[in-house]
């Protein structure tokens, strides 16, 4: 790969990235039912719904809890090629790594094929559980924004450190994006040559080597200001929540799919 | 090595949960007994800072090419404690913002990037320091990388949603690592190298842990 790919592909990198922060900002701001349910209730729901995804092993309740993230994804109007783009990665990587199984596994083959049915079974099972989990925590990430979800975590007295570094980190993510394209576009315009691999290298190093430092600095600055301004890093106290009918309503969703699940 | 959920028993995701907890609060208490809170700023933003040059492509031979991680070097840079808080920090932004591995498995994820990661790194980087900086740097790229993989194979082994044995997801893991870890262990060597030159206040032996 040449140097200029390689940069172009770093930017295109951070771009994707930058492209789904603020795609999370946005998507959260559509009148949608999981956006009206209060985010410490989402966020417990969603964690249950995973969790009893996680613990299936029967290929029609994995797909009818897929089909229960997909059904919220609806109801919470996220765009069906934002939901399904972000469904496609993980389970096609999950079926290249068990894939295997349906011939390793034993029991009665599938016809002429050289494949057993209870592998095959398990295969489709496996893809279609990691599907519907990635669907329900995107579901999540795309009908919560991300102070909301710290203040969730808050709520449900996740410790406060935890969520002023996840806080701090979130603020100053955008920033180190754009520092990182300027860096690598800078390289970019000053690469007239085709460097060699191990010039490349020993560039890069000294690239990340100043971004790191240069983070840590920046770092020490925004600690020095904060601690002069007498700030504690931590969220304010929050406002009681009232719950809603959405709350209730999603309540009952994930309570329903737990008793039809477990029953 | 984001696990997604869905690999992971729940009881074993859930116990993994627990000791990253402990671990991280022990760290936590480690650094000036509680990490003040005057001292979030400078790990948020070094988190920060990780995350966005992980996203820098190094090129490998055969034309393809690979990112940095980080956790190693991370544990050189600000000490182990700090360093797996930082990287802990990174691996729960990538799954709470980014969708990056799962949710009831980000505890594992934690406990082999963050936590095997960065402590098994800085270790071999301080045993291995006295025979070349340069060196113990590559080593704590390439073996703390390794390691975090094992923990993630054990995980994956001892799991009945993955039907793969544990001695085939350890070897296949293990080896993978062994070789994918050469990278990282050489991003690591390199990128040391421009701090030692350019800050060599900010080695461990010049300071154990940044200091406010």
């Amino acid at each position: 790969m040449s140097g200029r790919a390689l940069f172009d592909r770093t930017v295109a990198t951070v771009a994707e990235r930058a492209r789904w922060f603020l795609l999370a900002e946005d998507l959260p701001d559509r009148a949608g039912f999981l956006q009206a349910v209060t985010p410490s209730v989402k966020l417990l729901g969603v964690v249950a719904l995973v969790a009893l995804t996680v613990a299936q092993r029967s290929l029609p309740t994995v797909a009818a809890l897929a089909l229960l993230s997909a059904a919220l994804a609806a109801l919470s109007r996220v765009p069906a090629r934002t939901f399904l783009g972000r469904l496609t990665g993980p389970p096609a990587f999950a079926l290249v790594v068990v894939a295997p199984q349906a011939a390793l596994m034993g029991g009665p083959t599938l016809g002429p094929l050289p494949l057993s049915a209870a592998g095959v079974d398990y295969v489709l099972t496996f893809v279609v559980r990691v599907a519907a989990c990635v669907g329900f925590l995107s579901v999540l990430l795309v009908t919560t924004q991300f102070s909301d979800l710290l203040g969730a975590l808050r709520r449900l007295r996740a410790p406060p450190i935890a969520v002023s570094l996840l806080g701090i980190t979130y603020r100053y993510l955008l920033l180190f994006f754009a520092e990182l394209e300027r860096l690598v576009r800078a390289r970019r315009s000053r690469t007239v040559a085709e460097p060699s691999l191990r010039r490349t290298w020993r560039d890069s190093g000294n690239a990340v080597g100043s971004f790191l430092v240069r983070s840590l600095e920046r770092g020490e600055r925004v600690q020095r200001a904060a601690r002069a301004r007498g700030g504690t890093g931590r969220t304010p106290v929050l406002p009681r929540e009232s719950l809603g009918t959405a709350d209730l309503a999603f309540g009952l969703v994930v309570a329903l799919a737990v008793a039809v699940v477990v029953a | 090595m984001h696990i997604p959920d869905g690999y992971i028993d729940l009881p074993i995701a859930l116990a993994v949960a627990a000791l990253s907890v402990a671990v991280l609060s022990l760290a936590a208490k480690r650094v000036n007994g509680e990490i003040p809170d005057s001292r979030a700023p400078l790990l948020g933003v070094v988190a920060a800072g990780v995350f966005a040059a992980q996203m820098l492509n190094w090129p490998i031979p055969g034309g393809t090419s690979a990112h940095f991680v980080g956790g190693a070097f991370a544990a050189i840079l600000l000490g182990p404690h700090l360093g797996a808080l930082c990287v802990a920090t990174v691996v729960a932004i990538q799954a709470l913002v980014f969708g990056d591995g799962g949710l009831v498995v980000l505890g594992a994820n934690v406990f082999n990037m963050a936590i095997v990661e960065v402590y098994v790194g800085y270790a071999i980087y301080r045993v291995l320091a006295p025979y070349g900086e340069f060196r113990a740097a590559f080593a704590a790229g390439w073996l703390g990388i390794t390691a975090g993989a094992l923990a993630a194979a054990v995980q994956l082994g001892l799991s009945s949603a993955f039907e793969y044995q544990l001695l085939t997801t350890l070897a296949i893991m293990g080896v993978g690592h062994l070789a994918l870890g050469l990278v990282e262990g050489a991003i690591t060597a390199f990128v040391y190298r421009y701090l030692a030159r350019a800050r060599p206040d900010l080695r461990p032996d010049a300071a154990a842990e940044v200091t406010a």
